[in-house]
């Protein structure tokens, strides 16, 4: 290499020094703290005991479950490949489309089963829907009544 | 090195370094889908397929990027350089691989264009969390693109050195678009810390390693010659020389190789024409300086490439008086007849 060059590879590897970290610094720091543990796919957990609410759609089964402590589950049954692979669901007023007052419950992905646990409060709060939401392309791909 | 443009000749070697490359992709993906199977049996083919290439991509292209500052901290690396050129190709197969099940699997499925639906299905460029990341791989992957076409001789010679050089420390600008990529992109919802600590651990040893080559360049180029005598630098002694190798001095910013071949010293410019490698890291080979890093070859006495080849580096003028060893840095213009002088 010539004297110049090696000069370029020095002053672009010094930028590095600052941008990489601050890159990776400023990501992690963004990142949405529902998104730790809701995101990423949950544990394969037992189904609880009682089925209080089932609906029947032509690719997925929901069933709102509660178990003999009174705590909620929501099960989500998808019989096919969704052809949307970035859906997330959150639960909304009922009526609503705005997912940023909604609760995000979790992130769908492959045909199987998905079990999401709920907080007390979920029935509590009276009528609601379930939203099926692509965060990719930032749309609302379904919209279950509850 | 060859006089004219010809498909790529597959030495025994450099077949040998492929089948190794071909054989630890086939191994990582395997084994990464595999695991994924009895861990994750949900997954579709496809997801799995998206994200082992792209922690193959990944790793391959740190380890590439870790032979240049590698080679110039040892040189025990310089096999490695060698054939750089093919373990990038293969580092641009696998990200396209990456790219276009992405591609297919996050936008092929609607009525918009996939390109069209990449840059326009998220606009959210004022937000880090939601930032459209998909865009940057793309861009990414267009440079990566461009290095593996041009990466034979022919758009060396064409595009000229300076130009093709140019095209090709893009990679830089590409990998910090990569880094970008992956925390926008996947860590935003793959929020495990180790994920988080490999990429780190990885950007850190690359920097350092290419600030420490730096620092050693810089260490090279300001060393100080004391002695001097019309316009001769007293450089070193004749014994510090080994046969058939050479010792490099930087002196007026440039670096010169000075050579020992059949008891007689030669001075030439330490810069291969070829893509800038160290000549006076090499050694003689067939009575030729032979550069390190892809074996372009220059005669001692002239510093031209045998014939039929043309290129042609400066010589230089060199005196040596009992043991001690002097070089005049001003360079005759390339490819002068300078004998060498006599070890006496």
């Amino acid at each position: 290499m010539v004297k110049s060059l090696r000069k370029r590879h020095l002053q672009i590897w010094s930028m590095m020094l600052v941008l990489v970290p601050v890159s990776i610094i400023s990501a992690r720091l963004a990142t949405p703290v529902p998104a730790k543990d809701t995101l990423r796919q949950p544990a394969e957990t037992p189904a609880y005991t009682t089925v209080v609410k089932t609906i029947e759609k032509e690719n997925y089964s929901i069933r709102l479950r509660k178990d003999n402590d009174s705590s909620f589950q929501l099960e989500w049954v998808n019989k096919t490949v969704l052809t949307v692979p970035t859906a997330t669901i959150y639960k909304v007023a009922a009526g609503s489309t705005d997912i940023k007052a909604g609760l995000l419950i979790g992130r769908i992905e492959a045909r199987g089963v998905y079990r999401f646990p709920l907080d007390k409060s979920f029935q509590a709060t009276g009528a609601c829907d379930l939203l099926l939401y692509d965060f990719i392309h930032q749309q609302v791909i379904d919209t279950i009544h509850f | 090195m060859s006089a004219s443009y010809t498909a790529v000749g597959w030495n025994r070697q450099k077949k040998k370094y492929d089948w190794l490359i071909f054989g630890f992709c086939v191994l990582y993906l395997t084994l990464f889908v595999g695991i994924t199977a009895i861990s994750n049996p949900d997954y579709t083919f496809e997801t799995t397929l998206i994200r082992s290439t792209a922690t193959l991509a990944l790793l391959l292209l740190h380890v590439i990027l870790s032979i240049g500052p590698l080679c110039r901290l040892n040189k025990k690396f310089l096999p490695l350089l060698y054939n750089r050129r093919h373990l990038g190709v293969t580092m641009f197969t696998v990200a396209l691989v990456h790219g276009s099940f992405s591609i297919f699997q996050f936008h092929a499925l609607g009525n918009t264009n996939p390109f069209v639906s990449l840059f326009t299905s998220n606009t959210q460029f004022g937000s880090l969390s939601q930032f459209p990341f998909q865009a940057l791989g793309f861009f990414a992957l267009i440079i990566f693109f461009l290095m593996a076409v041009t990466s034979h001789d022919f758009w060396l010679h064409n595009l000229s050195p300076k130009t093709w050089k140019t095209l090709h420390m893009l990679v830089y600008a590409a990998y910090l678009l990569i880094i970008l990529h992956v925390v926008l992109g996947a860590l935003q919802y793959e929020t495990n810390p180790v994920f988080v600590i490999i990429l780190s651990a990885g950007s850190a040893t690359l920097v350092l390693l290419h600030l420490l080559a730096g620092a050693k360049e810089v260490q090279k180029d300001s060393t100080r010659y004391g002695l001097e005598k019309d316009g001769f630098t007293y450089v070193c002694e004749t014994d510090d020389i080994a046969a058939d190798r050479a010792k490099i001095f930087c002196i007026d910013k440039e670096r010169i190789a000075v050579y020992k071949w059949e008891n007689r010293l030669y001075a030439i410019h330490n810069v291969c024409k070829h893509q800038g490698g160290p000549l006076g890291e090499g050694k003689i080979i067939d009575g030729c300086i032979t550069c390190p890093w892809h074996g372009y070859q220059y005669l001692p006495n002239n510093g031209q490439s045998p014939p039929p080849f043309k290129e042609k580096v400066n010589t230089y003028d060199l005196r040596v008086e009992g043991s001690k060893l002097w070089l005049n840095p001003v360079p005759f213009p390339e490819g002068t007849e300078k004998p060498g002088v006599a070890i006496t």
